[in-house]
């Protein structure tokens, strides 16, 4: 099977063309770093089998993240195809990877991409020219475009109907070609690992190997230079047409100065230092600016006569931003879309929609089910089993799922726009005074889709603790999974203000998302030298088959959620509520092993109002799925859809009941307490265990407060909860003096030393 | 001059590029902002924190400390 990378500068449309090649959904957007993660998936065709590799995007191969060490690793590993993917409107600086590869004398073929906007926009590029000028076969596609099978026979192989039996033995020409080694290399290189004992014993050949480093016999013949065959010195560096000359006054003084040899040092030109002394290390990064210099000034003789531009050209900005750019028109453009949409969807246009799809699931599914079920069965536990059990669960949170599809609509328009970067342009003033960047911006737009997944994307910050940092504080806000939560209950006791109820939660987690972000900035998590050095993309036009595969991929993971984890879960929760303690079948939950496991801990909750033990059961399941929690209401109160669940809990003798005052308690508990399973995992995997621990005793605490004082106040009005916070505060201080003393050995009574005594 | 002290739209020539932060040079070098090439300041953030500029063809934000940094004369 042939390995191929797809490698590139962030942003070309890697992901697109992986995309395309295999009919995945891979998360693409018009923003600087949204791969962050290898993504491979095999294509089989007639002519062969080809794993495809989307790697994040890397400018160059100096590594200064981690997507970036990602793409690096695989970019030099050995046995794969490259594909460099560059821009046509940012190609002088995507050649200058090209150029890395090319000193390296790793194989790739060049793929220009976006090339309708450049020439729509007049600019002109030779690409046979460049072809011909770099030695590499470059070719237009446009990657939101094009088919497996012409990609397949114009990129791929030009002869594919053989290449699958024939590529190893090397006996077709074409296929050697393509392979660009010829069959005196492979002579040569198979002369050295067979009989001559002397080169195998050189250090350099050795450590080739050693680091898995790419090993062909022209590298090792540029390295030795003992061999006269003329053939084979015409592919050493000085000879070859993708020649290296540039650099060869800079191997001159490294090659005095140090006793490295050429390849070692072109390696460590390109970031890779192997066997070499941090004193001749310093050497070659003196010198590094010069050679990226001499790198420009060679793609700029590249480009002369390759490359047509119209007078200052520039990509990125267009007349629309001098109003975008506007931190006011931004801000307030930003909030009153985002809250108008959130109307509309949850408000407005979604409910219609839930009922319409729920009204299509009764009538296809869940009716002919239980009548099937009723006609052959009387037992009530099946029956229930199924009725409360599985479809009631499921309905509840399966009527979310068009509000689901339109916000995830609104964001990918966000994202596909080119808008999120105009943001994090606006932002980063205010965002840089509380220890995070603009890039940012973007973590918490993800994150009001999936948590998981905008902290999997922290991996794009610059910086440990940025990374650290964003990761902790993205649970505060609220993903989708909570949606459903917030209405339910909004709309139960709120009437027609839940509006504004779910929008002032949203703010709040928001506001303590922040607020949170500046304290771990003063203490424990200091933003390192502060940099934002961010690709500005243009504006796009809206792809609408983008925005729908898009929408169609988030929404299928959504609905696996639903039938998964919520289905298998909440059969677990159905016969833990169902089950009695002396394992018999119950009708009455409160006599259930899960009523009488949560009564145990209600103490822990009795403060902010939420005592009943039905209630912290959904509060701990929701800890695995969000998700879950509405279904535990539903499962509880014996519901079997939204408006019936909405109009259960106002009543005092439903299992899950809420009072005004709780409600809102609730409301904010669930809003901060922790986030869900997956996003537990994500933070352990990129932050570790401490920090994970860290993540989520902090966020229950910070819940626990806040609720504690919504509830005070709605119960017992401002007076008390000054009073209550007052004697807290006093407590609190107390406990910490005494830690204090007790800690510097002192007295507790004077400021002496006589405890000891 | 420094690029922070730059007139908007005006273009500048880079002159040298003094950021102690090394990986941060080189990687501003290797997107194309070596000395002798073009470089504008396209817009300022509200704070003056940030700036857009063009650089290579293409649009960058770079923050206010890197930015005074790199040394420009007019072109």
């Amino acid at each position: 099977m042939r390995e191929i990378l797809l490698i590139g500068n962030p942003n070309v449309g890697k992901s697109t063309l992986f995309n395309r090649l295999t009919k995945s959904s891979e998360h693409t957007g018009n923003f600087h770093g949204v791969t962050v993660e290898e993504s491979s998936k095999v294509v089989k065709s007639r002519f062969g089998e080809y794993n495809f590799v989307d790697l994040p995007g890397i400018y160059s191969l100096s590594v200064f993240s981690n997507e970036e060490k990602v793409s690096f690793d695989k970019i030099i590993s050995n046995n794969v195809e490259r594909i460099v993917i560059v821009d046509a409107n940012t190609i002088r600086r995507n050649l200058y990877l090209a150029l890395e590869l090319n000193e390296l004398k790793l194989d790739y073929k060049l793929l220009i991409n976006n090339y309708n906007y450049f020439s729509k926009n007049k600019n002109k590029l030779d690409v046979e020219l460049l072809t011909k000028k770099l030695g590499v076969e470059c070719k237009i596609v446009n990657a939101n475009k094009v088919k497996f099978s012409d990609f397949e026979q114009d990129f791929l192989n030009e002869n594919c109907d053989k290449y699958s039996d024939n590529a190893k033995s090397n006996e077709n020409k074409k296929l050697k070609n393509f392979l660009k080694i010829d069959q005196k290399m492979q002579d040569f290189q198979k002369n050295i690992e067979k009989n001559n004992k002397k080169f195998e014993k050189n250090e350099n050949f050795n450590n080739l190997n050693k680091n898995n480093y790419i090993f062909d016999a022209s590298k090792f013949f540029q390295i030795t230079n003992k061999n006269e065959d003329e053939n084979i010195k015409n592919k050493s560096y000085e000879s070859n047409k993708n020649d290296i000359k540039y650099l060869k006054t800079y191997l001159e003084i490294v090659k005095s100065k140090t006793s490295l040899d050429e390849f070692t040092i072109i390696k460590a030109f390109n970031g890779i230092y192997e066997n070499i002394s941090s004193e001749d290390k310093k050497i070659i990064e003196d010198l590094i600016p010069d050679i990226i210099k001499a790198r420009y000034d060679y793609i700029d003789n590249l480009l002369k006569d390759v490359l047509t531009l119209q007078e200052n050209y520039v990509y990125g900005v267009s007349k629309f931003d001098k109003v975008l750019l506007n931190p006011a028109v931004m801000s307030i453009g930003f909030i009153l879309t985002f809250f108008l949409s959130i109307y509309l969807i949850f408000f407005l246009v979604g409910p219609w929609l839930s009922d319409l799809l729920i009204a299509l699931v009764n009538l296809i599914i869940v009716n002919p089910f239980m009548n099937f079920l009723y006609s052959v069965t009387d037992n009530i536990w099946l029956i229930e089993f199924f009725n409360g059990g599985v479809f009631s669960s499921v309905i509840t949170v399966l009527s979310f799922l068009p509000q689901v599809v339109l916000l995830y609509v609104f964001l990918t328009i966000l994202e596909d726009s080119g808008l999120i970067a105009r943001m994090c342009f606006v932002f980063d003033d205010f965002l840089s005074k509380l220890g995070l960047n603009g890039k940012s911006i973007y973590i918490i737009l993800l994150g009001l889709g999936c948590n998981t997944m905008a902290t999997t994307a922290t991996k794009n910050l610059n910086g440990k603790n940025l990374r650290i940092k964003s990761a902790i504080l993205n649970p505060y806000i609220s993903c989708m999974a909570r949606l459903p939560i917030f209405v339910i209950i909004a709309t139960a006791f709120f009437g027609v203000r839940a509006y504004f109820v779910v929008v002032g939660l949203y703010l709040l987690g928001l506001v303590v998302a922040l607020v949170f972000a500046k304290i771990l900035n003063k203490t424990i998590l200091p933003t390192e030298a502060g940099e934002l050095l961010l690709e500005f993309p243009p504006l796009r036009h809206i792809d609408v088959s983008h925005v729908v595969t898009a929408v169609k991929t988030n929404t299928i993971d959504f609905a696996k959620r639903i039938f998964g984890v919520v289905i298998s879960v909440g059969i677990i929760i159905w016969i833990l509520t169902h089950t009695a303690t002396n394992f018999v079948f119950t009708q009455d939950i409160t006599n259930s092993i899960l009523y009488l496991i949560s009564s145990k801990i209600s103490f822990i909750f009795a403060p902010i109002g939420l005592n009943s033990p039905a209630i912290i059961c959904a509060l701990v399941v929701g800890v695995m799925a969000k998700e879950l929690i509405v279904s535990i209401f539903s499962i509880s109160n014996a519901t079997s859809t939204v408006p019936e669940l909405i109009l259960s809990l106002t009543v005092s003798l439903s299992v899950i009941n809420f009072t005004t005052a709780s409600a809102m308690s609730f409301l904010v508990f669930t809003l901060l307490y922790a986030p869900c399973m997956s996003t537990i995992v994500v933070i352990k995997k990129e932050c570790g265990t401490f920090m994970m621990w860290f993540s989520l005793i902090s966020s229950f605490v910070i819940a626990y407060m806040l609720s504690f004082i919504v509830y005070t106040f709605l119960t017992y009005g401002i007076l008390r909860l000054v009073l209550t916070l007052i004697v807290i505060t006093l407590v609190l201080v107390s406990i910490i003096f005494l830690i204090k003393r007790i800690k510097n050995k002192k007295c507790l009574f004077c400021s002496k030393r006589c405890i000891k005594r | 001059m420094n690029l922070f002290e730059a007139k908007l739209n005006s273009l500048c020539k880079v002159q040298s590029v003094d950021i102690l932060d090394g990986p941060t040079k080189i990687r501003l070098m290797e997107l194309g902002l070596v000395i002798g090439s073009n470089v504008k300041v396209i817009k300022k953030s509200i704070l003056k924190d940030t700036l857009l500029i063009v650089f290579n063809s293409t649009c960058f934000t770079l923050k206010s400390n890197l930015a005074r940094e790199i040394v420009v004369t007019y072109a």
